[in-house]
Formats: structure tokens, C-alpha cells, sequence
């Protein structure tokens, strides 16, 4: 019994300890300071430094990130919205929940006063990305840009060279992707693949074009938006030239090292966090080009500052210090080798400019800066149904995948069915 | 006796706790959210009053709801009959054939229940992994599937899996509430019936399941109310980047994923406070009519 | 009893089977927690592998001690309380007459029916409005009242308690509180120690709620740190699954230490023909 006394006793300090201990812990850290608080899923040591480096020019703010992972975002907002507390001075917003948080009346138009975040400075593309229909600025982001990494051995092996020149002539278009795939298949055997997954294939494919998919509001646009990049998929998988992988499964990821899959879709931050993570033993292994189709977008986190935060000022002052100054940008490219939004710094070739012997020795940086960011304009506008379509699309694509033989007409049924099934405000095109 | 007077304070006072725990934190979000499913509201902004329109969509346009129901309801309408079958059993079985050893196997078989459904919706779906989950390789390796199966990436394996997740999940559960109803059955009549020569399965179906009967009562209305609650498992086991919600062809999107996907993802308030009460409206029907089926005439309960 | 036991062996095998394919996936579990994340893609683990302690690491690097004890307090303080009330409102029933008596208790019943899902909506915004929202009373609070441990005491103490033993403490002058206390409780305590594992069970799993409710990072509880182990690009399975390996402990001692209890709490109450 005594023992029994005992565990509830401490049950019972621990519980009152800890109930109200919840906003004592915060105030314990230097009381000066202004807190800005950010939702992001990234936490690591390099996005701290880049804090620390802001916080020695600002002193008077420090910076506390929550980690909050892309997908649990909408989530955590509209708990925090509704509960109206601890809602974060800066929310990260992923691409494909973009469409519906900017839907949502709950941004701070930073460029205008007293904020005064300078539109003019950002490189013009990104500008609509980062606008709500009813015109609010919601904030920066930095840009994230696609390309085509490929891995040297295999290519040398089944294209002949492993010259990054060399492969971009020889791929200058999907057809011919597709063509020089069935070759690799027949000459290895049906064990060497072009890509490894269908959803890689269909990154490029959609990302690679601008039509909307939804138009007047709530009229499906499948036709005219998806039919051609279902079409490559299609014409993909019938080639036999795509493995079966699922999209960033572990097992997809597995083949990163492997010796039976080329090409991979590869954004300015995949050079880090994919490739480089996925094939820590690769250096030297890889190689990159323009995809065949040319540059396009892939990703990109909006940095949005919702209207109801405490520290909007400083949140703001922090966001101008991060993608509006040379400091920041330094700080982006040295850290974790991101761009910077900051027009002016494209204006000469050095800025970013650096080799990387993982890729061979390749110019990386002045690759993304110069043949692709710089040549990419009018990507495809955010829209609030994006999830929607974003999920119809994994539908098809796993349909597909599973050997299926699905037309192009079958896959947008499908997906029509799905979105007019889920939301019954969408009409069919 | 010297019973209290009816009109004693006592009583109330003891219930009282109770009701005014469960007016605060139970009823009135319940009937606050009755209120919310008639507007159009995100949780923040104004909140406007559109009277039905939400019960409107959901009944008679929102083909997603109906679909999460019969997956709901099918997946288990299969898993839970198996997982009663199984429970019975075991628990007879340990009842009439173990002793020392009971509480070991009682233990193992109530571990999946003890274990988190977050754990089990990553388990499985490492298990079952199309290309080098540990399912497959020792299908594979047994020569029993000459590819792998793709478990998670078509409808009806990937209701298949949950299942079996489900029914791994819930027998031990049921295990044990049938060991309890067990030890109430006199022992008197087993020995009555084995003077009679009868054997085991004899006296299995002739005499326990029919003492059981109750005990199904119980938990074949309290499987049914938890059934309709299926989230966690589904939801964890489908969170793969690819995937859509609920796996392919939202096969195993269950009621609940639906609403926490509307109320607490679409910013809809109102519409997810309204796909909450269409369950429920389910829930109660098919408990009536569960009931109704097992209680065939018996008059048992309070 | 020989002959019985030859008999016997096929029930024994598959009582074994059962049990073993019970104790795969928690073994899988135990094994897949002490590998690197990628290996678990690499074929079936038996045996245990050699990054138990980076695993361990990565998991403390979130705090998650912290979460934990989060989920401790809300699971034990939630349990505790749930107990208390159920028994006290299940001895009012059981052995006091009052009017009324039976309409609320198919009140309470009713309310069985109702999916907890029900309220959630206006549980958040309600939660709002008495501040507490920046606390882990929102998790500790909601089903506290809770309609099966009602049920269940009442028909416990109905059939354990006799009425005699009441009648005469009360000729003693003794309150109904201390009646409670001193006489009640001790009585019944194997079914308390049922459902306060099975409360306790349903409160250390819950996900949906804290899910919805919390959204600072210093209340999380264990179902939600998981998904910050790992990053946005590299979803980390082993250390998760350690994570969840090692939040079975509490669960796995308090069932282990009551397993006999259990069915003996479980028999007296809602199981009477």
C-alpha cells in the first residue's frame, strides 16, 4: 500500500509540476531578445548558423524553430488559427500546399508599410507564386530549379560518354529520352532503366509545363493541362524504360546507390538532401545536365508571415535579412546551397559559381544560376485545388505503375472521377 | 434495512462529478459541434449560417463519404468476425488445456493490443513494402508468389493487410474479455457433459459458446462503435509521399480520415462537424441493428 | 492424463502458432529498432543489428525524454482521475436508490454510443475559449467522464460489494465519502486495476487528439514526436520504430504486473448473464 502511495505521489508532482511548467520554460532564455518563431521541418545544424548569423547583426532577435513537417503544416496552422495562440511569426508553405493556404485570408501583405518588403528586388518569376488571387505579397522564397542528374559509370557503359555536353545533345528532347531508353533496356538486358520511378518521370513532365488544371474557379481543365503529361508517362511506361519504384520510398531511394537506374530528377537542394544523402560512397559518380525540355521549377517553400503574429516587424526584418541581402544570400549559398531570390545578384556570373567534385568537377551552382533559373519564367500558378489534383495525380500514376494498360483517357477519367468524387463544387471539363 | 431515504443528496452528490465532467467535456463540444455543422466556417473568420447545405452535400453529393463508410464497414465486417472467432477460441483453448503457462500466452497474444497504432501503421508498412518488405521476401523465399506483391499499392490487397493488421491487433483484446466470461461459466456443467462422453468441441459449441452469448453481445456493439473510429492505423500506414489518402483508389480511407481531412486539413469546420454527425447517425444504426440480431429475444444489459 | 495430453497436441501447436504470429511484428519491431533505416529495406531482420545506441541518440537529440514524460503525466493524471470518478459514480449507482436513477443510467449507456469524434470540432474551439489550449489539459480532461468505466463499476460493485457490510459502517455513523474510501475501494480493486490499465492504455496510444489539439512543440506527446525524428528528405523508420519500441514500456510492466488482475477485474462486471 505504502509503495503504492508512494508512485502516486509522484505521479501526482511530476502531473502538477509539468502542467503548469508549460509557459515557464520559454521565458528562461535571455529576456531582451524577441523571439521569432518559425515553423519549418528543417532544424539542422546548417539552418542554424544561418539564425546565429542574423542574430549577430540583429542582437535584439533570436530565432526558435518548431519543427513542423510540410505535409502536417495546414494542420498545425488551422489548430493554431482557431485556438489563437502560438501562432508562428513565419510559417513555411511547401509547393504542394500552397494553392490552398494562400486561399486562405490569413497572410500579411509584407510589401506593403510599415513592413515594406521590396517586391522590385525579387526575380520576377516568383513573384505571382507568392501572391494570393486577391493580391497580397505573402513572403520570399528561395527558388528551387530542376534539372537532370545521371550517373557517370552507367552512362558510359549504355550512352557511350559520361560528357555532360555530350549526353544534353544526345537527349535534346523526351522522344529521344525514350528512344535512347529502349536501347539501354534491350542492350542490358531489360536491367537497366532510365529513371526509376514513374512519379520521377512525371515531376518532369508536369513541372515542365504551365497550363492550369483548374480554370474559371472550379472547371477541371484535365484535358487540355494533363492529357500531355500523361501522355509522356504513358508512352514512358509502355517503352518499359521507368522501374516501378514509388515515389521517394525508401527502396526508391535505395537505388540512388545502385547500379541499374540513370537518370534521376534533380532540384538544387536534391543535390544535398537526395542524391548526396542516398549515395554518401557516390563522389565522383555523378553527373548533371539540363533536362531534356529545359529548365523547370521543382519545389519551393513560401515563408509567410499570418497576420494574427506577435512579431510580425521582426519576422519581417529577418526575412529582408535572409533573401534581400548579400549577407543572407551568402549565407543561403555557403550553408545550404540555396538561391537567393534577390534579382541583382544574377546580374554578374561570379556570385554563384563553385565546383563540385561529387558531380565530377561539374560547375553545379553556375549551371542552376545560369541555364536554368535564369531561363525559367511563367511556371504554373498555385491554385487552391493543387492538393486535390496532387493526390488525383498519385492515383493515375499507381494505376499506371502497376502495369496497367491504361490510356491517357482512362487516366484523366480516373482522375476526374476522383476530384468530382471529392470535391462536388469541381466540374468536370 | 435501513435503506436511505430517495430523497437523500448523497447519490447525487456522488454523480455529480460525473455529470458535470461530462456536460463540460463531453456534451457540450457535442452539441457545439452540432451547432458548427450548420455553418461554413474555417475556425477563425466569420462564421456564417448555412443552414443544411452541409448535410445536403454530404448525403446526397459527397460520393467520398460514401465510400469511406463501405470501407469503413467492410473492412470490418471482415476483420472483426475473425478476430472474435480467434479470441474465442484461444481463450478456450488456454482455458481447458493450459494452466501454468497461461499467463505467458495471455501476455504474448495481448501484446499487438498493448502496442501503439502509430507503431503498428509503420510496422506494417514496412512489412509490407513492395519491393523489401520482410511479407514478401519470405513469400518469395518459400515460393509461394513467384513476384513480389504489390500489398499496399492496389485496393484490395491494401484492405487486405488492414485486415490483418486489424484482426493481429484486436484478438488478443478479445482473448481476454472472453477469459473473463469464461471463468463466470459454473464449472458444473462441464463436468455434467463430460460424464456424458462429450468431447471438447462438444462442449465448446454446446455449451460455451451459447454461456458467451452476452459476452459477443459486448463486444460485437463495442467492436462495431470502435470499428467506425478506424484512424490511426490507416492513416500511418499510407503515408507514403505518392500515396494517396487512404492507399490506392483511397481503398482504406476510413470515415474518420475523411473528417479529420476535412475539418482539420480543408479548414472546414462546419463540413467536418457534419461528416462527424452523418457517422455517428451510421454508428447508432448499425448498433441497433447489431443488437437487435444477437439479442434475438434475450433481455440481458443492466 | 496422459492420454488427454496426446490428445491435446494439436491445440497446443496452435495455441504456439498463434502466439508466435502474435510476436512477430512486436519482435520485428525490437529488431528493426537497432538497425540503420535504409537496411530495413534490405530484407527480413532476425537478429538484432548494431545501431541500437546511434538510433537511442538520434532519439534523445529531439528531447524526446520530454515528450515522454509529457505523455506520462497525461496518461497518468487522465487515468487516475477517470478511475476515481467512474468508481464513485458506479457506487452511487450500484447501491443507492434515487429518482431518476435509471434514466440517467441509460444516459450514460447512450452516450456510449457516441464516437468521441463527435465533439472534437468543438472541443478545440472550446478549449479556446477557457485557455487552456497551451496546456495538456485538453488531454487529460476529455473522458474523464467516461461512460464504459461507469457502466462497468456499477455492474462490479453491484455484484462484489455486499450491501450488508454498507448498511452496517453506515449504522457506524460512517460518511458516504468514507464508506467509498475505506470499504468500497479496497473491495473492488481488481477491477480498478482493470480499467485503470485499459484507461491508461487508451490514453499513452491516443493520437487523434493531440494531433488536432496541440500544436506546441513543448506539449507534444510520444504519438507526436515521432514524426520529428527524421527530416522533410530522409524519413528516419529505425529510430522511429525505437521510439515506439521503447513507448510500449510503460504499457508492456503495467500489464505484465496486472495480467491476473486483469480478467479477475473484468469477470464481476459487464459479463453477468
Amino acid at each position: 500500500m505504502t509503495k503504492r502511495g508512494v508512485l502516486f505521489a509522484v505521479f501526482a508532482a511530476v502531473s502538477a509540476a509539468s502542467l503548469f511548467a508549460g509557459g515557464a520554460s520559454e521565458s528562461s532564455s535571455a529576456p531582451k531578445s524577441e523571439v521569432i518563431s518559425i515553423w519549418a521541418w528543417d532544424n539542422s545544424a546548417l539552418s542554424k548558423r544561418t539564425y546565429d548569423a542574423f542574430s549577430r547583426v540583429y542582437p535584439q532577435y533570436t530565432i526558435a524553430t518548431t519543427i513542423v513537417q510540410s505535409q502536417d503544416m495546414e494542420q498545425k496552422l488551422q489548430t493554431a488559427l482557431a485556438s489563437g495562440s502560438d501562432v508562428p511569426d513565419v510559417a513555411w508553405i511547401e509547393a504542394t500546399y500552397r494553392g490552398s493556404l494562400l486561399a486562405l485570408n490569413i497572410w500579411e501583405d509584407i510589401s506593403k508599410p510599415p513592413y515594406n518588403f521590396d517586391k522590385n528586388k525579387v526575380i520576377p518569376y516568383l513573384i505571382p507564386l507568392e501572391t494570393t488571387t486577391s493580391g497580397v505579397y505573402v513572403g520570399p522564397e528561395v527558388p528551387s530549379i530542376g534539372g537532370m542528374a545521371y550517373k557517370r559509370p552507367l552512362a558510359k557503359q549504355y550512352l557511350g560518354t559520361d560528357d555532360p555536353a555530350q549526353i544534353a545533345a544526345m537527349l535534346p528532347s523526351w522522344q529521344a529520352f525514350i528512344d535512347k531508353g529502349k536501347q539501354v533496356l534491350q542492350a542490358s538486358n531489360g536491367k537497366v532503366f532510365m529513371l526509376s520511378s514513374l512519379w520521377d518521370a512525371l515531376i518532369f513532365a508536369r513541372q515542365q509545363t504551365n497550363t492550369p488544371f483548374v480554370v474559371n474557379g472550379t472547371q477541371l481543365n484535365l484535358d487540355t493541362a494533363a492529357a500531355p503529361i500523361l501522355q509522356q508517362l504513358v508512352d514512358m511506361k509502355r517503352a518499359g524504360i521507368v522501374d516501378t519504384y514509388e515515389a521517394n520510398s525508401p527502396s526508391e531511394n535505395a537505388s540512388y546507390a545502385d547500379s541499374t537506374h540513370i537518370f534521376y530528377p534533380c532540384a538544387n537542394w536534391s543535390v544535398t538532401f537526395t542524391i548526396k544523402r542516398n549515395d554518401p560512397n557516390g563522389s565522383g559518380r555523378w553527373g548533371f545536365i539540363v533536362a531534356p525540355g529545359g529548365p523547370f521549377p521543382m519545389g519551393g517553400t513560401v515563408q509567410g508571415v499570418p497576420i494574427v503574429a506577435k512579431h510580425k516587424m521582426a519576422a519581417v526584418t529577418f526575412l529582408k535579412y535572409r533573401y534581400q541581402s548579400v549577407a543572407g544570400a551568402e549565407r543561403l549559398r555557403d550553408d545550404q546551397g540555396y538561391f537567393s531570390p534577390l534579382k541583382s545578384l544574377y546580374d554578374n556570373d561570379s556570385f554563384y559559381s563553385k565546383t563540385d567534385p561529387y558531380f565530377g568537377g561539374q560547375n553545379l551552382q553556375k549551371i542552376f544560376a545560369l541555364d536554368i533559373l535564369a531561363k525559367i519564367s511563367n511556371p504554373r500558378l498555385p491554385n487552391r485545388y493543387d492538393q486535390q489534383i496532387n493526390d488525383a495525380f498519385n492515383l493515375a500514376v499507381q494505376s499506371l505503375n502497376t502495369g496497367a494498360n491504361l490510356s491517357v483517357a482512362d487516366l484523366i477519367k480516373m482522375m476526374e472521377d476522383d476530384l468530382v468524387q471529392r470535391d462536388p463544387e469541381l466540374v468536370r471539363g | 434495512m435501513a435503506k436511505p431515504s430517495p430523497d437523500s443528496k448523497t447519490p447525487y452528490l456522488l454523480i455529480l462529478p460525473y455529470f458535470v465532467l461530462y456536460f463540460a467535456f463531453g456534451l457540450f463540444p457535442i452539441l457545439f459541434s452540432l451547432f458548427i455543422s450548420f455553418t461554413s466556417w474555417n475556425g477563425f473568420s466569420t462564421m456564417t449560417f448555412v443552414g443544411v447545405a452541409n448535410y445536403v452535400r454530404l448525403f446526397f453529393h459527397d460520393a467520398a463519404f460514401y465510400k469511406a463508410l463501405y470501407n469503413t464497414a467492410l473492412v470490418m465486417v471482415c476483420a472483426l468476425p475473425l478476430s472474435i472467432v480467434l479470441g474465442l477460441l484461444l481463450a478456450a483453448m488456454l482455458k481447458d488445456y493450459f494452466d501454468r503457462s497461461r499467463n505467458v500466452f495471455q501476455l504474448i497474444n495481448f501484446l499487438p493490443y498493448i502496442t501503439t497504432p502509430v507503431a503498428i501503421g509503420i510496422l506494417f508498412q514496412i512489412l509490407f513494402d513492395w519491393k523489401a518488405g520482410a511479407v514478401n521476401s519470405i513469400l518469395l523465399a518459400v515460393g509461394i508468389v513467384k513476384a513480389p506483391i504489390y500489398w499496399l499499392g492496389h485496393p484490395w490487397p491494401a484492405r487486405a493487410v488492414v485486415v490483418l493488421l486489424l484482426v493481429w491487433q484486436g484478438f488478443g483484446y478479445m482473448m481476454v474479455i472472453f477469459l473473463a466470461g469464461l471463468s463466470t461459466i459454473p464449472a458444473e456443467l462441464y463436468e455434467a457433459a463430460k460424464i456424458d462422453g462429450a468431447k471438447w468441441r462438444d462442449t465448446f459449441f454446446r455449451i460455451t459458446v451459447p454461456m458467451l452469448r452476452p459476452v459477443m453481445t459486448f463486444v460485437l456493439t463495442t467492436g462495431i462503435i470502435v470499428g467506425f473510429r478506424l484512424f490511426d492505423e490507416p492513416q500511418l500506414l499510407f503515408s507514403g509521399e505518392g500515396e494517396p489518402i487512404g492507399g490506392p483508389d483511397h481503398a482504406v480511407e476510413t470515415v474518420v480520415m475523411t473528417f479529420y481531412q476535412a475539418a482539420f486539413r480543408d479548414f472546414s469546420f462546419g463540413y467536418g462537424a457534419a461528416i462527424a454527425y452523418g457517422l455517428f447517425i451510421v454508428i447508432f444504426f448499425f448498433s441497433f441493428v447489431a443488437m437487435r440480431i444477437v439479442n434475438r429475444g434475450n433481455d440481458y444489459g443492466t | 492424463m496422459a492420454p488427454r495430453r496426446y490428445r491435446a497436441i494439436p491445440v497446443y501447436a496452435a495455441v504456439v502458432l498463434v502466439s508466435l504470429a502474435a510476436f512477430f511484428p512486436f519482435y520485428a519491431m525490437l529488431m528493426m529498432s537497432t538497425y540503420v533505416s535504409e537496411q530495413l529495406f534490405t530484407g527480413v531482420k532476425l537478429l538484432p543489428g548494431a545501431f541500437l545506441l546511434q538510433n537511442l541518440k538520434t532519439i534523445l537529440a529531439i528531447h524526446y525524454l520530454h515528450f515522454y514524460a509529457n505523455s506520462l503525466v497525461v496518461a497518468a493524471t487522465h487515468t487516475v482521475a477517470a478511475v476515481f470518478i467512474s468508481a464513485l459514480t458506479g457506487f452511487a449507482f450500484a447501491k443507492y436508490p434515487f429518482r431518476h436513477k435509471k434514466l440517467l443510467f441509460y444516459f450514460i449507456l447512450g452516450s456510449l454510443m457516441v464516437p468521441p469524434q463527435l465533439g472534437l470540432v468543438g472541443f478545440v474551439v472550446e478549449m479556446k475559449f477557457l485557455g487552456i489550449v497551451n496546456s495538456l489539459f485538453p488531454l487529460i480532461l476529455p473522458g474523464i467522464a467516461n461512460a464504459f468505466g461507469v457502466f462497468w463499476m456499477t455492474q462490479y460493485i453491484a455484484a462484489a460489494v455486499p450491501t450488508e457490510i454498507l448498511e452496517s459502517a453506515k449504522m457506524d455513523g460512517c460518511t458516504a465519502l468514507r464508506l467509498f474510501l475505506q470499504i468500497v475501494l479496497p473491495i473492488i480493486r481488481p477491477a480498478l486495476v482493470t480499467i485503470f490499465l485499459l484507461f491508461f492504455l487508451w490514453s499513452w496510444n491516443n493520437y487523434l487528439t493531440p494531433l488536432v489539439i496541440i500544436s506546441r512543440e513543448a506539449l507534444y506527446t510520444v504519438p507526436l514526436a515521432i514524426s520529428m525524428i527524421g527530416s522533410e528528405y530522409r524519413t528516419d523508420y529505425a529510430a522511429r520504430i525505437l521510439a515506439l519500441a521503447v513507448s510500449t514500456i510503460p504499457v508492456l510492466i503495467l500489464f505484465a504486473a496486472g495480467s491476473k488482475q486483469l480478467i479477475r477485474g473484468l469477470t464481476a462486471g459487464s459479463i453477468k448473464g
